[in-house]
């Protein structure tokens, strides 16, 4: 995760700071930036009217905003000129009033209107200042206001507060994005919109919503300082198209589209376009239609993945929304020699839409790969500001003490913002997560019989989950995913439960999000490993059950075969015997002990031993086998009848004093040697004696190899491939 | 001496056959004979016997009841397990539940006597299946507390060799011990066996929080 590195700058500067650092010292630069601001207008002399523009064209006092301002001055008096004393007043002109002199259409226009701007604040700037006024009866009249030294802050327009409020929000939500994302180029983008924003907004709310006039000099950098914010703006949303989701062009084009936005705006400083609209507006237009390509070459490209394109479409139509208002409100009709369509300050209200559209792409499509998680630092960071904001306005907007103004504001934010907080991240978070009983339902599910009862039990658990107000069976679908930006969601299906589609979240009160879709292939998942155990488990008792029936087939029916038409009653009591022994081993081994090699072996050898001790025979043992083997249960049985056969044979014919058994195993194969030290027997007896018939008869079917000679008191000699065991305890 | 015994099986012939082989190794021994957990019962009530040989499968319950009943009333009797197909989970719990031996039906009749005059001799029988499946109980059961009797090294040993298929004289020879003392540790370990299944309820009730 991006957490875990540093950001471009973090890189350069050698440390890794926390996505709350990142966080906290952008909230930094907005309190400065702010600060600035308030500063700036605070302290400009104050008359204490609101002046604005009559339907002749003339200034007029649209209201008073002190109330020791000269008592015949009332709001609709034209004031026509200012003054002081002892000096020739200057006459108003509807160009003083201008909000923002980027609108003026010329250059010259533009320098006429600051060096007036400069003449004016020069008065304002006097203890007395003497207004040229006409009442409503158009009756000449002067009066003398003193300007005060600052200016109050409730006197602020509404448009002052929108600016610094979207220029600082701007810039903390691509803050967010970026301590979220810091390798992330395209995060880097987003907090350079911000800052530009940020800056732009600033620098303009002083001047558009100073009472007058401000000083030329002042008025002169703001507007740069404006014009910087706005191209930086244009230029790192075009960049940000230009990385985000792919990046589609080389590295050197970003470089290129910030040099050019340079020239631009020194080239406008230098007055040197044609006209001030086009050197103002011009690359404005110039970036939207660029950002309008990128946004639609992205949204091809991303054609094959649809979550990305919804996406990218979400997002950029913000974007297009958020910018297309100031291009067309603002931009185009001055390019075209028309009156602007709003102010400045309420078409930044109106950027901020792109933000706003941000943070509802990363709630909804995990925009910049952020999942809702993201907001817990962003609520959380909202939190602190709201703190700030509201002591900061108990204090100054109030006047509340400092101690008791801090206290409401935290109990203000703990009582009203930390529920709503909780409550928006429940609704983001949509819906429960997936529990033990919703484990153990899926569960039951699995383990009930196929068909309508367990479809059935299916639908309901999903419309308990989702409660979606259709639910139908779809098409093949290899995962859960939305349909149509999360109108439907598909749920594939397994086995026995067929696809379904679930259309319209919630009782059509809300879309699938992706966090849907994931829990939704959760569900699947978890439904899809209990099916395949449930299979798995019956398919594990089919086997076995396979196995238990081969055994007592070929052991020990064959045995009771045996014994049916054996007519020696002492040889009939032996394979009985035997049969019992095998049928005990089956049935221990159907307790899933499992045959290993060793214990079969040791077995044996006692069972031997006793045999030979019981005819005062010495038994000789050796079986060099490793004790994790396992064998099935064909081997041991062929194993153990060998032993027995030679063991009875000796025992009976041989008239031997000790019978040597040595069993090794090498390479997957068993051998076994037999010798007694009797006298052994002639060669015919090979083919007439029934037991050794049985020993070459069992090596062979278990693809063995034997050799038997009795030349030399009785040999037997085996080797067998080994199998090894299926059931393996 | 065993001078009166009692032989509870439930099939007729296998009951005979065990008469049979009974009186062939103790030939002045009183047989007498149940057919079921009740009929054993009575017969306990009525009779002491020196060794009894109890069929696990029965059609009224199963010869643990009678073994653990043995146990309780007259724990000199000697108890031994008789099973033709006794799985060997079946034959543990037995031995855990105070049997001091066990003897499976299927063997000649000869080799079945003989391990009767060598248990009456002190001489357990225990089959390298049956050491292995001991080892395992002891193993599952770990101490408990101070007073759970654990395997002695020897023991161990002693285990470790016939669970390979030694019988006791070729363990005294290997071990380098007298044959009886095989013996004697085949019973302890038989009756630690019954201590460490007490103390292997004792800790599946603690684990159930039943104490």
């Amino acid at each position: 995760m991006a957490l875990a590195s540093g950001s471009h700058s973090g890189i350069l500067l050698g440390i890794r700071p926390s996505p709350i650092v990142i966080l906290t010292a952008a909230l930094g630069i907005a309190l400065l930036a702010t600060g600035i601001s308030l500063y700036l207008v605070a302290s400009q002399s104050w008359l204490g009217v609101k002046l604005g523009l009559d339907t002749d064209g003339a200034v007029v006092i649209e209201s008073l905003q002190r109330a020791d301002i000269p008592i015949q001055i009332m709001p609709g008096d034209r004031l026509q000129a200012i003054g002081f004393p002892g000096s020739e007043p200057i006459a108003l002109q509807p160009l003083d009033i201008t909000e923002e002199p980027d609108t003026l259409e010329t250059y010259d226009l533009l320098n006429t209107f600051l060096s007036r701007q400069e003449a004016l604040s020069t008065i304002l700037a006097q203890p007395i200042v003497v207004l040229h006024l006409r009442n409503a009866r158009d009756e000449p009249y002067e009066a003398a206001v003193s300007p005060t030294d600052g200016r109050a802050l409730s006197s602020l327009p509404p448009e002052y507060w929108i600016q610094i409020a979207v220029g600082i929000a701007g810039m903390l939500i691509g803050a967010w994005i970026l301590a979220l994302r810091r390798r992330d180029a395209s995060a880097l983008c987003l907090f350079l919109t911000g800052l530009g924003l940020m800056i732009s907004a600033l620098a303009s709310s002083i001047y558009t919503t100073r009472e007058l006039a401000i000083q030329g000099e002042l008025f002169r950098v703001l507007g740069f300082i404006n014009q910087s914010g706005t191209y930086s703006f244009g230029a790192a949303l075009i960049c940000l198209f230009l990385n985000y989701p792919n990046r589609i062009v080389p590295r050197g084009v970003p470089l290129l589209i910030w040099t050019v936005s340079l020239i631009w705006i020194v080239a406008n400083q230098f007055q040197l376009f044609p006209s001030q609209a086009a050197g103002t507006y011009g690359l404005m237009a110039i970036d939207f239609a660029l950002i309008g390509i990128c946004i639609a070459i992205q949204i091809y490209l991303s054609r094959k993945n649809p979550l990305a394109r919804a996406a990218l479409g979400w997002f950029g139509l913000f974007v297009l929304c958020g910018t297309g208002v100031f291009v067309f409100a603002i931009a185009a009709p001055l390019l075209l020699g028309l009156e602007p369509g709003m102010s400045q300050g309420q078409a930044f209200g109106i950027i901020l839409l792109i933000y706003v559209g941000l943070a509802l792409g990363v709630a909804r499509y995990r925009l910049f790969d952020l999942g809702t998680w993201a907001f817990r630092l962003g609520t959380y960071f909202l939190g602190a500001l709201l703190l700030i904001g509201l002591d900061a306005f108990l204090i100054y907007g109030v006047a509340i003490e400092r101690a008791p103004a801090f206290g409401i504001a935290l109990l203000t934010v703990a009582l009203i913002y930390l529920p709503f907080r909780d409550y928006l991240g429940r609704r983001l978070r949509g819906g429960e997560a997936l529990n033990s009983s919703r484990f153990r339902q899926i569960v039951d599910i699995a383990l009930t019989r196929a068909g309508r009862e367990q479809t059935g039990e299916w639908h309901r658990l999903l419309n308990d989950y989702f409660n979606p107000l259709t639910l139908e069976s779809a098409d093949w679908s290899a995962s859960a995913a939305l349909i149509d930006d999360g109108l439907a969601l598909m749920i594939p299906g397994h086995r026995t439960l067929e696809p379904l589609k679930l259309s319209y979240a919630n009782g059509g009160r809300r879309l699938f999000s992706q966090q849907d879709a994931e829990r939704a292939q959760e569900l699947i998942d978890l439904m899809r490993h209990a099916l395949d155990s449930r299979d798995a488990h019956e398919q594990g008792v089919k086997q076995e059950r396979g196995r238990i029936a081969r055994d007592l087939h070929d052991n020990i029916g064959a045995q009771l075969l045996r014994t049916l038409h054996s007519n020696d009653p002492q040889r009939k009591d032996a394979i009985v015997g035997e049969t019992l022994a095998d049928l005990r081993e089956i049935i221990s081994n159907a307790q899933g002990h499992g045959i290993g090699l060793d214990e079969i072996l040791a077995e044996l050898r006692f069972e031997t031993d006793e045999r030979l001790a019981l005819a005062g025979l010495h038994l000789e043992w050796a079986a060099d086998c490793s004790s994790a083997t396992a064998v099935s249960a064909g081997l041991a049985h062929t194993l153990r009848s060998i032993i027995r056969e030679a063991a009875s044979n000796t025992i009976r014919h041989a008239r031997a004093t000790g019978l040597k058994v040595e069993i090794s195993e090498r390479q997957n194969r068993i051998d076994l040697l037999i010798i007694d030290d009797g006298i052994g027997f002639p060669d015919e007896t090979l083919q007439s004696s029934r037991g050794l018939n049985n020993i070459n008869l069992r090596t062979l079917t278990h693809g063995g190899s034997v050799a038997i000679s009795g030349r030399n008191g009785a040999r037997i000699e085996a080797s067998f491939p080994m199998e090894r065991s299926a059931v393996n305890g | 001496m065993v001078e009166r015994l009692l032989i509870v099986e439930d099939v007729a012939e296998a009951r005979a056959w065990l008469v049979s082989v009974a009186q062939n190794a103790f030939a002045h021994a009183r047989i007498t004979t149940a057919q079921n957990v009740a009929e054993a019962c009575a017969q306990l009530q009525a009779d002491d016997f020196d060794m009894a040989l109890v069929d696990l499968g029965l059609p009224d319950g199963s010869g643990l009841d009678i073994i653990r009943r043995i146990g309780q009333r007259s724990p000199r009797t000697v108890c031994i397990v008789t099973t033709v197909l006794g799985e060997d989970a079946h034959i543990v719990s037995a031995l855990a539940a105070g049997a001091q031996g066990y003897l499976l039906k299927g063997q000649p009749a000869e080799q079945l006597s003989r391990q009767l005059v060598q248990i009456e001799h002190g001489v357990p029988a225990l089959s390298p299946t049956i050491a292995r499946r001991i080892m395992e109980h002891f193993q599952r059961t770990g101490p408990i507390d101070n007073e759970t009797e654990q395997l002695t090294p020897r023991e161990v040993e002693v285990l470790t060799l016939i669970a390979k298929g030694l019988r006791n004289s070729d363990v005294a020879i290997a071990l380098g011990l007298a044959e009886t003392t095989i013996a004697t540790h085949i019973k302890t370990i038989y009756r630690k066996l019954g201590i460490s299944s007490r103390a292997e309820a004792a800790l599946h009730a603690n684990r159930m929080g039943l104490t």
